[in-house]
Parts: C-alpha cells; structure tokens; sequence
C-alpha cells in the first residue's frame, strides 16, 4: 500500500459540497443538536456514509454524516447525525 | 488366472457402498450451502453455469452467501437442513475410510492379479462395448468376455470408475483444500481452476450417481440373485440365501445413514468431537505444515469479491466509520509480556505494509481473489512477546451476530481462534487496505485477518482485540470460534 492510499478517504465516504453542508448544519440546530460530551452546539461537518446498503437495520435511503464538536476542550468530539436522501443531497 | 470373487473384494465393494454413499449425501449437503457452480475464480454473482436454488438475491441491499445457503432435505443430504459443519465433518471422515479401503482394493488387486479382471488386452474391446450397449437397449443381454466375469462394456466401465471417476474425484476434492490450494496453485490450475475443480468434483458425483443407476439396473438385469451370491458367497449358490442377505446388508446400510442423520440432528456436538478426532489426524499431520505461496498477477483480481458476514450494526461502529475509523483501537493482551493498545495510524507504523493477491477460499465453496495490504501477525506477535504458556491466538470482532446476521445459525460476538503456530507462517496478515484502498467495511474494516491456508471463516473480520490465550475452552462454547461453537465447523481450516 503506498503513502497516497494511506491517506485516501475510505471508498464508502462521500465527499459533500457546500451547499449540502451548509444544510446538515440547518438540520443540526433546528433539531437542536448538542454534542453528547461537551453539549457544544458547534459541529464541523465532515464527509457522509450511505447506510442503506450496507446495514441490514438501516431504511433504504439512509445517510450518517459526520460531525466533528467545534468545542477544542471536546473529550469526544467525533459525533455524527443520521438524515435521508432528500434532507441534504437532493438538489 | 482365475478372475473370481475372493472375500478381500467381496468385503472392499460392500465397505464401498457404505463408504461412497455416505460421501454423496454429505457432499450434497456441502453443495447446498451454496448451490451454485462456476468456470472462474470469482464466483461472480449471476456468472453460474448451474445452480440448484430459486433463490433472488436483493440488489439494493448487501447481502451475503449465508443468505444464499439453501436447506435440503435429509434423505438427499447428511445431515441436511443446512448444517455445513457436520456435513463437512461427514464428507471428511467417509472419504478417510473410502481411501482406505481403495487403497486396500488396489493392493490387493494388484497383489493377486485381479487387476487382469479390468484391464483391456485388445482394442477390439471398444467395438464390442458398442454392441453391448446396443445389445442392452435391445433389452437383451450380452455375451460375457471368454472366461471372464464381465461384458466388454462393463469391463471398461469397472475400469473407468475404479481407475479414473474414484482418483479423479480425490484428486479434484484436495484441490479444493484452502492449504493445498495456496502451497501448490499449479496443481489447482491443473483443473482450470478452483471453481472449475468444484465443478468437475459435482459432475464426479453426478457419474458416480448415473454409475450406482445403472449398475444396479444390470443386476436386476442380470439376476439380482445370481450376482449378490458373487458378491456374498463368492460363487453362484444359494441364490435366495443371497437375495435376503444382500437385502439385510443395504438394510445395515441405511441403517448407519438413519443412525448418522439422527446423530447428528440430535448431538452436533458429539458429531463434531469423534469425527473431528479422525480428521485431525491428516489435518495435522498432512496439511498444517504446508506454507501460503500464493502470487495472483493483478490482472486476475476479482472486479467484486464476494463477502461472507454483514457489518456491525451497533451505532459505535457506524460513528467511527464515518469519520474513517480515527477513534478505532486495537487492544492487544492476554499471556503476553507487552500488551498494547494501537489506533490505525500506529498500527500501520509498525512496520512496511506487506501485500499479497490471494484466492480466498470460502468454506461454502466460493472463491474470490483479491489484493490484501497490512501487517504481517508475526510482526504484532513479536511486539507483544506472548508469554511461554500462550498457545493460541484469540481474535475478537465488533460484529454481533444477534443483531448483524439474521442468516447465522446462532448469536452473540464473533471470534475465532487461532494457533499460535500458524502466526509466523508466510501470508498471515492482519489486513487494513485490499485492492489499494482503505479495507472497505463490508470486508471488515478497519481491521481482518487474512490467513492463507485456512477457511474463511477464520479470517475474522471488523476486529478490534486480540488476547493471547493458553485454552479456549472457557471462550464461548469453548470449539475455537463462532462457527465451531454455532455451526460445529472444525476449529482448523486447511480443509
């Protein structure tokens, strides 16, 4: 494996634009999001992860996106939040 | 020379009987855990020449060749209703002693020159053949060879069956062998292939199965009296005598077949344990010792490697993948005199990442080949210094298989154990790349084991601790792994 696959992204993570970034956070605060260690309600979003085929429990159209707490005193600060298609990709 | 029946051959056929039947329901059985069958080492899903399921598989969800696994019934399978590990256990232990007695057949036949009785002195015997074949479809019978006990049609077919379908058939069940596979892929490709030798193995089984038909089609034929008392007594004599014994011996026959599916319906476990302890034997002593010498060039990798398991559905897991596993550890302990716990970054540091192109060989029967990047094990063995009382290596994952596998025979964490020994051998690596990317979670990201000469089921995927162990008797239900202690497979894989 060389030093560029180290650093590749995993091939199931999806690299989102702005546009879709900008509403994970809409739907962070309107659904009143805290971080679970800190309660920072600032998150950093990351990149997604398409649930629906890969996990038997999860409905079809099924994202986890991640979420990094912006709070730099953050025990935990890798958290995520799970949205459908249509909340943040569907144009 | 007198071609007749003595009692070693009389004895051999009827061992036979037993012996050969045995394999073929058991190999039934294996063949319905994934009853499809390929020309090509990938086993691609939709590329089968011929499967014996009606089963859809979805394609909007990953499914796995567990959901593939169909369930036959007892009397075509042993045991049948999908129970792989004791129909393994059966296949393995009855072609022990079907090799025995062939090579006890062949020694004798060869010792006493019985072997005269199959071997064809003219080729005149062919055009002979043809007209007994046209003399039967007459529904007549045919004149036997001057003083020999068979037609030239039979002879031939004796000769065929003993000499090339029972050989053939040896030889194309080793080259399913994962160890014999990675030590000798020359041999495999001698059969164009790992695929094409389980193919070529079902059609074997199929003749042998046309064979038995039409065998016992001529001694109806030819009186089922007359041959029976050749075969019992040695001589035509005391005909009836030999109907009724020839009837109590395929009774004792399906005697020991009811007795072994009820055995094994009943007690697995017991199954597992006195079969097990005969094929441990060639196990051990045949194929533990063989190395993984497996080099695929990458034009021969699989566009999709099929996959055995589903991922972790526990929430945990979900959160780490999707920031690319950075909070993932490894906690290493047990009997050892360092333990360690690594994330993903100083796992890879450890030392230059090794790769190997492999076939993977699934203990259902498919294969895949693919490209695997990590750690060689030896390596993290000798980080952590395992204490003189270690002996086996156990090797924990994040899937729960009450939640993560509705097609498992079973719940609870997955594991599997490994020996000690095996650590050090070439191509034992604890994979986190394949195919030069990230190892994608359906092939147990971050982290699985990839060792060469065994199974699959032992590669355990989504691992996250690792604890070396003196015993593993007091690890779940103490057989050496999630499939031994739920589905009874052996604890070693080289078969």
């Amino acid at each position: 494996m060389t030093a560029t696959a180290d650093a590749q992204s995993r091939p199931e993570l999806v690299s989102l634009d702005e546009a879709a970034r900008d509403r994970v956070s809409e739907l962070v605060t309107v659904r009143g999001g805290r971080c679970a260690a800190c309660g920072g309600t600032e998150f950093e979003v990351g990149q997604a992860l398409y649930l629906g085929f890969l996990f038997l429990d999860e409905d079809d159209d099924a994202y986890l996106v991640a979420l990094t707490c912006r709070e730099a005193s953050c025990p935990q600060p890798r958290t995520a939040i799970r949205l459908h298609h249509k909340e943040f990709l569907a144009r | 020379m007198t071609l007749d029946y003595p009692a070693w051959l009389r004895v051999d056929h009827w061992l036979n009987v037993l012996f050969l039947t045995l394999l073929l329901r058991s190999g039934i059985e294996i063949l319905s855990t994934h009853p499809k069958l390929y020309r090509h080492e990938d086993s691609a899903p939709g590329t089968q020449w011929a499967k014996f399921t009606g089963k859809v598989m979805p394609k909007d969800k990953l499914y796995d060749t567990l959901d593939e696994e169909e369930d036959y019934h007892p009397i075509i399978a042993l045991p049948g209703h999908a129970q792989l590990g004791i129909g393994r256990h059966w296949h393995f232990a009855a072609v022990i002693g079907w090799i025995l007695v062939g090579s006890s057949y062949y020694i004798l036949l060869f010792a006493t020159g019985q072997w005269h009785r199959y071997w064809p002195y003219s080729w005149s015997i062919f055009p002979d053949a043809w007209n007994d074949i046209v003399t039967y479809l007459s529904f007549n019978l045919p004149p036997l060879l001057p003083g020999e006990p068979l037609d030239a049609i039979q002879k031939l077919t004796y000769a065929g069956v003993i000499f090339g379908l029972a050989p053939f058939q040896i030889l194309t069940g080793a080259a399913q062998s994962p160890a014999i596979e990675a030590r000798f892929p020359r041999y495999v490709r001698l059969f164009g292939g790992r695929q094409s030798a389980r193919s070529l193995h079902f059609l074997g089984l199929a003749a042998f199965l046309v064979f038995i038909a039409i065998h016992l089609s001529m001694v109806v034929f030819w009186g089922w009296g007359r041959l029976t008392a050749l075969m019992i007594f040695g001589s035509i004599r005391n005909t009836h005598w030999a109907t009724a014994l020839s009837l109590l011996i395929i009774m004792a026959v399906v005697t020991v077949h009811v007795a072994a599916t009820v055995w094994s319906q009943r007690s697995p476990a017991s199954v597992r344990r006195v079969l097990g302890a005969v094929i441990s034997v060639p196990r051990k002593g045949l194929l533990r010792r063989l190395d993984s010498r497996q080099d695929y060039p990458r034009r021969a990798l699989s566009a999709e490697h099929r996959v055995n398991g589903k991922p972790p559905t526990a929430e945990n897991y979900k959160v780490m993948a999707v920031h690319n596993f950075v909070d993932w550890r490894l906690r290493v302990g047990g009997l050892v005199e360092q333990p360690v716990i690594l994330d993903l970054a100083g796992l890879r540091a450890l030392a230059e990442p090794q790769t190997q192109r492999v076939l993977h060989n699934c203990v259902q029967g498919w294969t895949s080949i693919g490209e695997w990047t990590g750690l060689p094990l030896g390596t993290l063995v000798d980080l952590v210094r395992p204490l003189p009382q270690a002996r086996y290596i156990c090797f924990m994952s994040m899937q729960d298989n009450s939640t993560d596998e509705p097609s498992a025979h079973g719940g609870g964490q997955f594991y599997e154990v490994l020996d000690l020994k095996l650590a050090h051998k070439p191509q034992m690596l604890l994979a986190y790349a394949m195919n030069g990317e990230p190892l994608p979670i359906k092939h147990g990201a971050p982290l699985r084991l990839r060792a060469e000469t065994q199974v699959g089921f032992k590669m355990a995927k989504w691992i996250n601790q690792i604890e070396f162990v003196d015993d593993y008797a007091q690890i779940g239900k103490g057989r050496g792994g999630w499939r031994e202690d739920n589905v009874y497979y052996g604890m070693d894989g080289e078969i």
